[in-house]
């Protein structure tokens, strides 16, 4: 137990004060994570949504001007919803308006639905887009009013109970168009699930290390270590907990950084995030074992090739852009399931969506299952005492 | 006196090169074997067969009575071994890479603490137990070297070339301390492929080429071989052929060349062979500056066994 404790401390010491690694796995994400925090919050402050106005001209009591009426005033409602600014108006009125900028279209409501706007633009399109589904509506609706005509059964009271029946699911069905998700996923977190799935593989860079200096055919230390009345396995197993230590600790400072700093909302789930951390960080040490045992080069082709891996799998997670995740989950599925960093990141999705429910623990599990394998295939390789050459 | 390491028939083959061929030989207790050789000669690859950090075709090796395994854990810890690359740990301080290697083998804090002081003032790196290897000159990072392989107080170390690209004064603050370690009852392995060194240290010598044993031996013994008893060097700045001619044919003498005003004469056996030179010299008036007489050297063992220089090789 003594010679575990002094193995762990000296190898805790050892890469603490490795600075290209202290760089990569402590200093990297927080600096990565800044630039994040930078950049997508403003494209996301840009991005955000700000109700617009417009003018609204009613000419006459016409079903038409009713309907359209109700509509822009259900979407000039404050709440989730709300879209335009509106404000009934002469016609006068609102070109007078559009000429100063105030607004930016205005609709004319009588039996026909028509618009003017001053410029083209985002929300000028969204105003064409909302006249456009809603005269698409009003058809749908008179010709289901036109084709119940013939039936004997009908009556005024009937036709007003389907009328209003039929307004109600068209605008819902015309809200659901807008907002379609019950909570909203930014940009921003998007990138700090990926930068926490990136710092929990390049520990893998630590693990690495950890292995190389108890090999004799990786470093000349390992020949050192080796030939010490110490079973490998002992040494190794102690160097990876204070690789496993230190990599907590990277995770702890990037969570209480974008957390405190960057003011960063991880959700309700947090204690499921810090298990799905955990299992991620282990994965990362799985492959750094793996790499270690496995490849025979020399230790600084290991670190470009691990950073290469982990970047490709944070790509591929969707790192830098959603739409790559979309992109290989719908097209190449296969690749997503075995990119441990998908499985971390796809872990935060599903916490994130569902809460705490079988996809997430699925993820786990494949987290679990990549360690075991790769470090079961590391043991195979490692179990060797001597060598061919050194 | 026992056998402390017995080699017999040991043979090492990387792939096409056959780098230890039938190897046999032991080490006694208390003794320094030296194994000399040139480069690529079978040296280190011998000794990491013996520490089972190889894996070997041929042979048997037993340390302290027993069969050596990677996981002959009771004899690794009575070895030590200075290897022939720099094998510490950059971020750690001189005291701490000490204490780290030499606690593999100690547990005893107390106890590791009192041999690691020991050790780092054998190698006189008492004023830079906090530098970090990367603050340390050439010769002081080969003096922790040293210090982190002997600092356990092992019965048996061995030394791999530890004097390689060593400033002189370093070079004899090792020795010195390899010389005090003997003293201490240590048994010692020592390779190099610098002779001098072997001859001051070792108490036997095997001379090693293309994984062979060319011979084996004490100095005396070995140098027997070299079938040469004195080489007479002298400078003069101008010896007719004639005299040359003359020289060459005095008795006991093998050898003479004249080049670069230096008269080289080799003499086979005998006594007195300076002094005749001398008289000679007088009588036909030539003058000279220096004149010095050297017994055979290991290289000229060397010399005699292959054919080459064992700088060269």
């Amino acid at each position: 137990m003594k010679l575990f404790f002094h193995n762990f401390l000296y190898s805790f010491k050892i890469l603490l004060r490795n600075k290209v690694l202290v760089f990569w796995i402590m200093l990297f994400p927080i600096i990565l994570g800044t630039f994040f925090y930078l950049a997508f919050s403003q494209i996301e402050k840009k991005e955000s949504f700000e109700a617009f106005p417009i003018g609204v001209v009613v000419k006459d009591n016409s079903i038409m001007a009713n309907y359209a009426k109700n509509v822009f005033q259900e979407l000039s409602k404050d709440g989730q919803d709300k879209i335009f600014q509106m404000e009934y108006m002469s016609v006068l009125k609102a070109e007078e308006k559009l000429q100063k900028k105030e607004i930016v279209g205005y609709v004319i409501c009588s039996s026909s639905l028509s618009f003017v706007i001053g410029n083209n633009g985002i929300y000028e399109t969204i105003l064409k887009t909302v006249v456009d589904q809603v005269m698409e509506e009003f058809a749908i609706y008179t010709t289901l009013l036109e084709k119940n005509e013939g039936n004997k059964k009908m009556d005024k009271a009937w036709i007003e109970k389907t009328g209003k029946e039929i307004n109600t699911i068209l605008q819902k069905s015309f809200v659901s168009l807008i907002d379609d998700s019950p909570s909203k996923l930014s940009y921003t977190m998007i990138e700090f699930y990926s930068l926490i799935a990136m710092t929990c593989f390049y520990g893998a860079m630590l693990a690495m290390t950890s292995v190389n200096k108890n090999l004799a055919n990786m470093s000349f230390v390992g020949k050192r270590v080796q030939v010490s009345p110490t079973p490998k396995f002992h040494l190794i197993f102690s160097s990876l907990l204070a690789s496993f230590l230190i990599q907590i600790i990277s995770l702890i400072g990037l969570f209480f950084y974008t957390t405190f700093f960057l003011h960063i909302h991880y959700g309700e789930h947090f204690l499921w995030i810090v298990l799905l951390s955990l299992f991620g960080a282990i994965a990362g040490l799985s492959l750094g074992v793996f790499v270690a045992s496995v490849l025979k080069s020399n230790e600084n082709t290991k670190i470009g090739f691990l950073i290469l891996i982990t970047m490709f799998g944070c790509f591929l997670s969707g790192m830098m852009g959603i739409t790559m995740k979309y992109l290989v989950d719908k097209n190449f599925p296969i690749i997503n399931r075995l990119n441990p960093l998908n499985m971390i990141t796809d872990g935060f999705y599903s916490l994130y969506y569902y809460g705490v429910h079988g996809k997430f623990f699925l993820n786990l599990f494949s987290l679990g299952c990549f360690s075991i394998v790769l470090i079961g295939i590391s043991v195979w390789v490692l179990r060797r005492q001597a060598y061919d050459s050194i | 006196m026992r056998n402390i390491i017995e080699v017999n028939h040991l043979t090492k083959v990387y792939k096409n090169l056959r780098a230890v061929n039938d190897l046999s030989f032991e080490v006694k207790e208390g003794e320094i074997l030296g194994l000399l050789g040139p480069n690529g000669s079978g040296k280190s690859t011998t000794i990491n067969c013996i520490l089972s950090l190889l894996t070997f075709q041929e042979g048997s090796i037993q340390v302290f009575g027993k069969p050596m395994t990677p996981t002959s854990y009771a004899s690794r810890k009575k070895m030590g071994v200075v290897f022939q690359d720099v094998c510490v740990f950059d971020e750690l301080t001189v005291f701490d890479n000490v204490d780290y290697f030499c606690g593999l083998y100690i547990q005893n804090s107390a106890v590791r603490k009192e041999y690691v002081e020991d050790a780092i003032a054998l190698v006189g790196l008492q004023d830079f137990k906090k530098y970090t290897p990367k603050q340390l000159s050439g010769g002081l990072l080969r003096r922790l070297n040293i210090a982190c392989g002997i600092a356990h107080k092992p019965q048996l170390l061995f030394f791999d070339e530890p004097t390689v690209a060593v400033d002189p004064q370093s070079r004899n603050n090792i020795l010195e301390g390899i010389k005090i370690l003997r003293d201490m009852g240590a048994t010692i392995v020592y390779t190099s492929h610098y002779m001098e060194e072997v001859e001051i240290l070792c108490d036997r010598i095997i001379i090693l080429d293309k994984g062979k044993i060319l011979a084996s031996g004490t100095s005396d013994e070995l140098k027997a071989l070299a079938k040469i008893e004195e080489k007479i060097t002298v400078e003069i700045i101008d010896l007719p052929k004639k005299y040359l001619d003359k020289i060459s044919h005095f008795s006991n003498v093998q050898n003479v060349t004249y080049s670069n005003q230096v008269l080289h004469v080799v003499y086979k056996k005998g006594k007195n062979n300076l002094v005749e030179l001398i008289d000679y010299f007088k009588k036909e008036k030539i003058k000279y500056n220096k004149i010095f007489s050297l017994r055979p050297t290991l290289n000229d063992v060397f010399l005699e066994l292959t054919g080459k220089e064992l700088r060269d090789s």
